[in-house]
């Protein structure tokens, strides 16, 4: 703790020393003039002193310069530059607003200004435009964010059409996902074909890979860190979109003018609606109801109380259900009907809540302060009633229930001191009240009127404390160096135990020419809590689990290095180079399977320890008519579990299970016009690795025991020995757009895997028999059949083969 | 709005339906390798099973191998050649002790040769074993006697009296290395069928139940989905009781007969329990281990990790395996 006094006061004194001199701050928010929609990452740039700044995850900005003239460049990608020319004589505030500018021309771009640009200190993150990645062509037409970040170099999807993401070879549970900065913590809908963000509710999206920010803690591999809209300040519109599986809404408007605005989302399927006539006709005896579907509601209220005080409430709430409800009557004799009634429900999803009160301290002095409650929880009832006419002894009802949750209260304070132009000081704290709800069982039967079992069985409720303090400096040296440094101190408190680090985070930038950058960058990081998942699809049943006596917390040591170059303003490019370690990891033992609950988990997990390594290749460009993304990865993970008693692979290292040597994607939208845009991806991948026994031989004769023996037994040489064939796809999407007179009608043809490549979803070993017929027959005067050969094969099985989809959109 | 129906359903299905196609096995085709599976116990004759595996493509299945060479030594000496007794069994007169090194070799060819080397380990340290008499239940004992008529005439001849015991056995688990143990119990049954008294058939597993929570086991179920984490073997590391002195609960379950005078027998007749606490080798144990997971998970492999079961055997696949006995006798009374 003195440690982190010291780096703070130390950086406190480093960033007073230039206020010497005569400066003034300039400082306010930067906003779209149509909307009031705040720019998060807009540039600030004063061309006379070369100085420069870019606003925070609110828009707000803040600039000090010497007292004179002053030449302020303002530009956003997207957005025509604005130029201000003024003489600064005092401290001044200027909410800036931007046009939004579709010429190419107009928009002299200073994107290498930015955080993550040539001239940033920042690496190993991306920001791709959300209307870049909405119009990424996705499986039915369903815009998806996250499946648009798996498209980027370092990240990796898991099985073909899961919404899982690797980074950098870190696990599905290592991605600290944020909604305007609370954590989500389950992604999908489906069973991981669908993500659970509504596109239409999201402004912003960053992914960070590596050189984390000090402000980020709590995962290893990355953090996604999504913003929702605002909601406008002006005027009212919105859009409807019916696609083939879900229809969704957006409205946004004032509710005060120019103080209060509101923005809401929905999203729901119908499969369960346009399937109803096939169920009804398969069941042919039953009165049947039964469908699935899911949804999402995306809210968020802004009320600016003056230049100085803003307040945001949003909320989130998205379940999947599954409900069945089958009636079957039936007349035993003509005396006496009776009917059986069983009803199924199946709930999952996320609730998330947040209140946000950003507050001016001073023109350089940036607090916000959240509070907010996240939860994810599963809920499972299925029950029996059975009922007779006259009554019989037999009615009565049964049910069982069970339900699993992990529920968050977060209290949290960020501060952004920006004294200078040379330094920008973040620092807060957090707290997080985490309650893990295990699975619990309920059975409860009712015979003839008479409660005859009532019981709860299951885990009971394990609360834990997590707090965090950081405080990094963005601080320029010289003309050439920039860099991000920064410390973060977690402190995780559970069942009478706790754990504590202190993670140090570097990046920094060499800056060789204007165009031209090289990039180092360090980050330690640690992880408290555990995901317990039984496959590669995301199951509701997956579990958080925290860590405990046994199994310590998970962390990481990743360094990379890289290159950026901005060609004449008209692409980015980047190499980067990573080398992770990371120690206390789990993997499921051998035979471990999992079924939502966690009792004996930690019998079923072993700790070890892996490492990956990698070059990422991205050639991108994010404005103009034409727009999108090359990216390239060669990755190596690994895993070795040779701790006694926790060896896996008999203690040998072993890859990862998304190991994967090659990863492509090109990606690329062009607009031809106002009416006619299109956009195009290419992915390649090596084929995911798998496990299989490549001999079968006799299990020995167990002495003193009387259990089977003598029979065939697998012989797996190594995990993951297998490697399925390589994966690629191409998908296409066409918009088309007519101005109307309301507003403007999109129709957009999607068409998913166009050449319908059947990529592996899974491979299995499959056993056939060729029947030879008799010569004679049998009896009955029909030819007789006897197993022939066995005949072994190697079976694929393929989710999705082409599938094209429709929608249509209206922008009011 | 009929034809849009069934389009929509014909899409579903296209939809539901996923796709499955042969493909071809990129890897190495693997021929069969030699196989050896051995448990040497201290102070017992060296016995080993020779097989040779089948490619997991091929239809051919794992056939026992009769006329291989296989050869054991001691401390890296040679013993002598082991004897095929049939069934691909091998058998060598020769009783190797505690802390011995026994090696063994398999050659067949056209086959790789295969070897492989266990150490025997010392026998578990037993400090003390008290039992408890938890809970009895008595039953009518009932000789059945063929009439002259062909029916069955029964008669009381006394009463079975059926104990569940605590067994409560104290060992010391030596400091400084890693050690391995496996808790067998076998009874041997009185037979008093047909009339005979005394005799009886030994039965492997006999009526054991572990009740300690070093053997690790436990179930639970969720919404009918069973759980299961099972420890057929009634194996355990000394994990968690490094060098330290521990007491093993069990209980078993044995019978006591009491005859009428009239009915009595010339010599008593009772169960006997036979409860020993084996010292088992690290290959022996990570066998059992890894065999029982494999079989746990069979049928649920889509749910469940892949399992890699113990081998130990240089260029082929199998177990050697060692391990050394200390047998406790009860005789219920």
């Amino acid at each position: 703790m003195k440690k982190v006094i010291c780096v703070l006061s130390f950086l406190l004194l480093v960033a007073q020393y230039p206020i010497v001199a005569a400066n003034y701050t300039i400082s306010g928010y930067i906003n779209d003039v149509k909307n009031s929609e705040s720019l998060l990452g807009a540039s600030v740039f004063d061309l006379l002193s070369k100085k420069g700044t870019v606003s925070n995850n609110f828009g707000f900005f803040s600039l000090t310069l010497p007292e004179g003239a002053v030449d302020l460049r303002v530009s956003y990608i997207g957005y025509s530059e604005q130029q201000i020319i003024f003489s600064l004589t005092k401290d001044t505030v200027i909410n800036i607003q931007l046009f939004t500018s579709n010429e190419l021309k107009e928009v002299v771009v200073t994107a290498n200004q930015s955080e993550l640009g040539v001239r940033g200190s920042q690496m190993g993150a991306i920001e791709i435009p959300v209307e870049q990645l909405k119009a990424v062509p996705t499986l039915l037409g369903e815009a998806d964010i996250l499946k648009a970040l798996q498209l980027l170099p370092g990240v990796q999807g898991g099985t073909e059409g899961s919404a899982g993401m690797y980074v950098r070879g870190g696990g599905p549970d290592e991605n600290l996902i944020l909604l305007d900065g609370i954590p989500v913590y389950n992604i999908n809908h489906m069973f991981g074909f669908f993500s659970v963000f509504n596109a239409d509710a999201i402004k912003n999206v960053t992914l960070y890979k590596g050189s984390f920010p000090a402000r980020f803690g709590g995962r290893l591999s990355s953090v996604i860190d999504i913003r929702m809209n605002d909601g406008d300040l002006k005027n009212y519109h919105g859009n409807v979109n019916l696609g083939l599986i879900a229809s969704k809404f957006n409205i946004e408007g004032p509710i005060i003018k120019d103080k209060t605005s509101f923005n809401f989302s929905a999203r729901r399927t119908y499969f369960d609606l346009l399937t109803q006539p096939l169920i009804k006709k398969l069941s042919e005896d039953a009165n049947t109801t039964a469908g699935y579907y899911f949804y999402d509601l995306n809210a968020k209220l802004t009320h600016k109380f003056s230049d100085k005080d803003r307040l945001y409430v949003s909320a989130y709430l998205g379940d999947d259900a599954i409900y069945a409800d089958v009636t079957q009557e039936d007349y035993e004799d003509y005396s006496q009907s009776y009917s059986n009634r069983i009803l199924m429900d199946w709930d999952w999803g996320n609730a998330i809540a947040a209140a946000r009160w950003n507050h001016v301290l001073n023109n350089k002095l940036f607090m916000n302060t959240t509070a907010a409650y996240t939860r994810y929880r599963f809920y499972l009832s299925m029950s029996n009633v059975v009922e007779s006419t006259p009554p019989s002894e037999t009615d009565g009802t049964m049910k069982i229930g069970y339900r699993s949750a992990i529920e968050d209260y977060v209290v949290k304070v960020d501060f952004d001191y920006i004294p200078n132009p040379d330094h920008d000081i973040k620092l807060g704290l957090n707290y997080t009240y985490h309650t893990f709800r295990p699975g619990v069982n309920t059975l409860q039967v009712n015979q003839n009127n008479e409660n005859s079992i009532n019981s709860t069985t299951g885990d009971n409720p394990i609360y834990a404390h997590e707090t965090s303090a950081y405080i990094e400096d963005n601080f320029i040296l010289g003309a050439y160096i920039k860099a991000n440094i920064g410390l973060h101190y977690s402190f995780f408190h559970v069942e009478k135990k706790h754990y504590q680090s202190l993670q140090p985070r570097l990046s920094a930038r060499f800056l060789a020419t204007e165009n031209l950058s090289f990039k180092a960058g360090y980050a330690y990081m640690s992880q408290h809590i555990h995901l317990l998942s039984n496959s590669s699809l995301s199951l509701p049943t997956d579990l958080w689990v925290p860590v405990t006596k046994h199994i310590v917390p998970m962390n990481s040591h990743q360094v990379s290095a890289g290159v950026f170059y901005n060609l004449k303003n008209w692409m980015d490019f980047s190499v980067e180079g990573y080398y992770k370690t990371m120690n206390n990891i789990l993997e499921y033992k051998d035979g471990a399977n999992f079924f939502g609950s966690a009792a004996d988990w930690e019998d079923k997990v072993s700790m070890g320890q892996g490492w990956s390594y990698g070059v990422e290749l991205l050639a991108q460009r994010s404005f103009g008519k034409t727009t999108g993304w090359l990216g390239y990865t060669w990755s190596k993970s690994e895993r070795l579990f040779d701790r006694p008693d926790e060896e896996l692979n008999f203690g040998k290292v072993f890859p990862a299970k998304f190991d994967r040597r090659h990863d492509i994607s090109f990606v690329v939208q062009h607009k031809f016009n106002d009416r006619i845009d299109i956009a195009g991806t290419w992915v390649y991948s090596t084929g995911n690795s798998g496990t299989l026994a490549l001999q079968n031989y006799t299990e020995a004769t167990i002495p003193d025991t009387d259990f089977g023996y003598g029979g065939t037994i697998p012989h797996v040489s190594a995990r993951n020995n297998y490697r399925m064939p390589a994966y690629h796809r191409f998908d296409i999407g066409i918009n088309f757009h007519k101005k109307k007179r309301l507003g403007i009608r999109t129709w957009n043809i999607s068409i998913y895997n166009v050449y319908n490549r059947l990529n592996p979803f899974f491979v299995y070993t499959s056993s056939d028999y060729d029947y030879l017929m008799s010569d004679y027959g049998n009896d009955q005067g029909f030819g007789s059949y006897s197993p022939g050969t066995e005949k072994k094969s190697l079976k694929q099985v393929s989710l999705f083969p082409i599938i094209p989809s429709i929608s249509y959109t209206f922008k009011f | 709005m009929e034809k849009n129906k069934y389009s929509f359903l014909i899409f579903t299905c296209f939809f539901l339906l996923s796709c499955e196609k042969t493909i071809e096995f990129n890897g190495e085709t693997k021929e069969p390798l030699l196989v050896l599976n051995s448990f040497i116990r201290a102070d017992s004759i060296i016995m080993a099973e020779v097989s040779k595996s089948a490619f997991f493509l091929s239809s051919n299945t794992p056939a026992l191998i009769t006329d291989a060479t296989v050869q054991a030594y001691s401390n890296g000496e040679l013993i002598d050649e082991l004897e095929h007794i049939g069934n691909g069994r091998y058998q060598l007169n020769y009783c190797p002790e505690v802390n011995e090194e026994i090696s063994i070799t398999a050659a067949k060819p056209g086959m790789n040769n295969i070897n492989a080397s266990t150490k025997i380990p010392e026998r578990t340290n037993v400090i003390s074993i008290d039992t408890t008499y938890l809970n009895v239940k008595e039953t009518e004992l009932i000789q059945y006697v063929e009439n002259d008529q062909g029916y069955y005439d029964y008669t009381r001849v006394g009463t079975l009296y059926i104990y569940e015991i605590l067994f409560k056995l104290k060992f010391k688990d030596p400091p400084g290395i890693r050690n391995y143990y496996r808790l067998t119990g076998k009874i041997k049954i009185a037979n008093i069928h047909d009339g005979y008294y005394g005799g009886g058939d030994y039965y492997n597993d006999g009526n054991i139940y572990p009740d300690d929570p070093i053997f690790g086991s436990s179930s639970n179920s969720v919404w009918g989905l069973e759980n299961e984490t099972s420890n057929t073997y009634n194996i355990f590391s000394d994990d968690l009781i490094q060098g330290k002195e521990y007491q093993l609960k069990f209980t078993a379950n044995a019978a006591k007969y009491d005859f009428f005078k009239e009915y009595a027998p010339d010599k008593p007749v009772h169960d006997t329990l036979f409860v020993n606490l084996q010292a088992l080798n690290r290959d022996y144990y990570l066998y059992l281990r890894t065999l029982d997971a494999y079989w746990n998970s069979y049928g649920v492999e889509i749910f469940s990790e892949p399992v890699q079961i113990h081998s130990n055997i240089n260029g082929g696949i199998g177990i050697l395996g060692s391990y050394s006995d200390n047998l406790q006798v009860f005789v219920i009374k």
